[in-house]
């Protein structure tokens, strides 16, 4: 088996949590959606009975797509909850509560070479069913790295289940770099082919974090248009693309922002 | 608001805006059952499970259906007050607007999500 279809869009997400690496080679992609299918049925299982107003009654590849289009932090979660490869059981647990069950409670015993035993209680959202689940696979401890905690006044609260960042095992996808006092940035012209204007997608670079789309430069006869991606306060983001913009002019000349090609400047 | 105070959680290029929404709202909704949310065009979601974060950047999240009506009816009137949280995200951070920040409820709430934003911060800087 290799990714179903549609295969772009399970390779988009894989991508989107830097997962694509982990699982390029087949023998992974095969291990993947048997255990998403596994998983599929052990939430199936867990929900039977279950008003399909509190809980939908299947989590199958195509609600997961669906959920992703909503969601996309959700399947985020499920997919690496796989790759720590949590047991369908504990897989199943873990998308409830991310739909809205309340973790009521949570419970490992431990005992070196003897004893490895995972129970939680969940809260479905109509506030009465509780399910329960216990496992002894070792790996689902892996939950409680993907648990969000805080002290709701003073007192301990795991909510839900996020994902954590793991690094990407591919360089950013760029044509120009410039490092800058103020931050590192990439360039990639995303003009159309043929396209006298230039048009420049700037990413704000971090060490240990994903790369940030900080919006867009245009060329245009008066000079450079910035277009910031953020929708809400874009002053930020108007101010940074500036930035990057006199940096990279002053890195690689007018000339490369203004219609040569990238490759002829390295 | 009425006399609005704004928290500014950032998790630059760790956390998603949707992801950055449904922690927080999730956290109201454990403080406020009846919750109701409102996203920036109106439209009006009564359950968690409804709600498409992906396609939403600002929520008004009212204690019940009653402060929803109310706040329609009255605005930012004082009877109004810390009946409703305000979030605006964005993939850089959370704005979290609140009446009164020295309200006890208000303070817990904006408490519990600074502690769930920043503590999957730590989590993801640690992996």
């Amino acid at each position: 088996m290799t990714l179903p279809e549609p295969r772009d869009r399970w390779l988009a997400i894989l991508r989107e949590v830097n997962l694509d690496g982990l699982f390029s080679a087949a023998q992974k992609q095969d291990f993947l959606f048997r255990r998403l299918d596994e998983f599929g049925q052990a939430y199936a299982r867990h929900v039977r009975g279950v008003d399909a107003r509190i809980l939908p009654a299947t989590a199958s590849l195509a609600d997961i797509l669906t959920e992703h289009e909503r969601n996309p932090h959700r399947v985020g979660t499920l997919l690496e909850a796989v790759a720590f490869q949590c047991s369908p059981d504990i897989l199943a647990m873990i998308w409830m509560t991310l739909l809205g069950a309340r973790i009521e409670s949570l419970a490992y015993e431990y005992k070196r070479a003897e004893v490895s035993v995972l129970r939680a209680t969940l809260l479905l959202p109509d506030d009465q069913t509780e399910k329960k689940f216990e496992s002894s696979e070792l790996w689902d401890v892996a939950l409680f790295r993907l648990a969000t905690l805080s002290k709701a006044d003073d007192q301990p609260v795991i909510e839900d289940f996020y994902p954590i960042w793991i690094p990407p095992q591919r360089p950013a996808d760029h044509d120009l770099y410039v490092s800058t006092p103020q931050g590192d940035f990439t360039a990639r012209e995303v003009a159309p082919v043929g396209s006298p204007s230039p048009r420049w997608e700037i990413h704000e670079v971090y060490a240990k974090q994903s790369p940030r789309l900080v919006g867009w430069i245009a060329r245009q006869a008066g000079g450079p248009a910035y277009e910031p991606a953020a929708v809400v306060a874009p002053e930020r983001d108007r101010s940074v693309l500036e930035r990057a913009w006199n940096a990279l002019a002053r890195k690689f000349g007018q000339g490369i922002l203004t219609g040569l090609s990238p490759r002829d400047h390295g | 608001m009425i006399g609005g105070a704004d928290v500014v959680l950032e998790y630059p290029g760790v956390m998603r805006a949707s992801g950055g929404l449904d922690i927080a709202v999730r956290c109201i909704a454990a403080r406020w059952p009846d919750f109701v949310i409102q996203d920036a065009g109106a439209g009006r979601f009564d359950s968690y499970r409804e709600i498409p974060f992906a396609s939403l950047a600002e929520v008004f999240v009212y204690r019940d259906s009653n402060a929803l009506e109310s706040w329609r009816v009255l605005g930012a009137d004082a009877s109004n007050a810390n009946s409703m949280v305000h979030l605006i995200a964005d993939d850089r951070g959370l704005t979290i607007v609140v009446d009164d920040r020295s309200d006890p409820t208000m303070a817990s709430i904006v408490r519990e999500i600074r502690d769930l934003l920043t503590g999957s911060q730590s989590l993801v800087r640690a992996a």
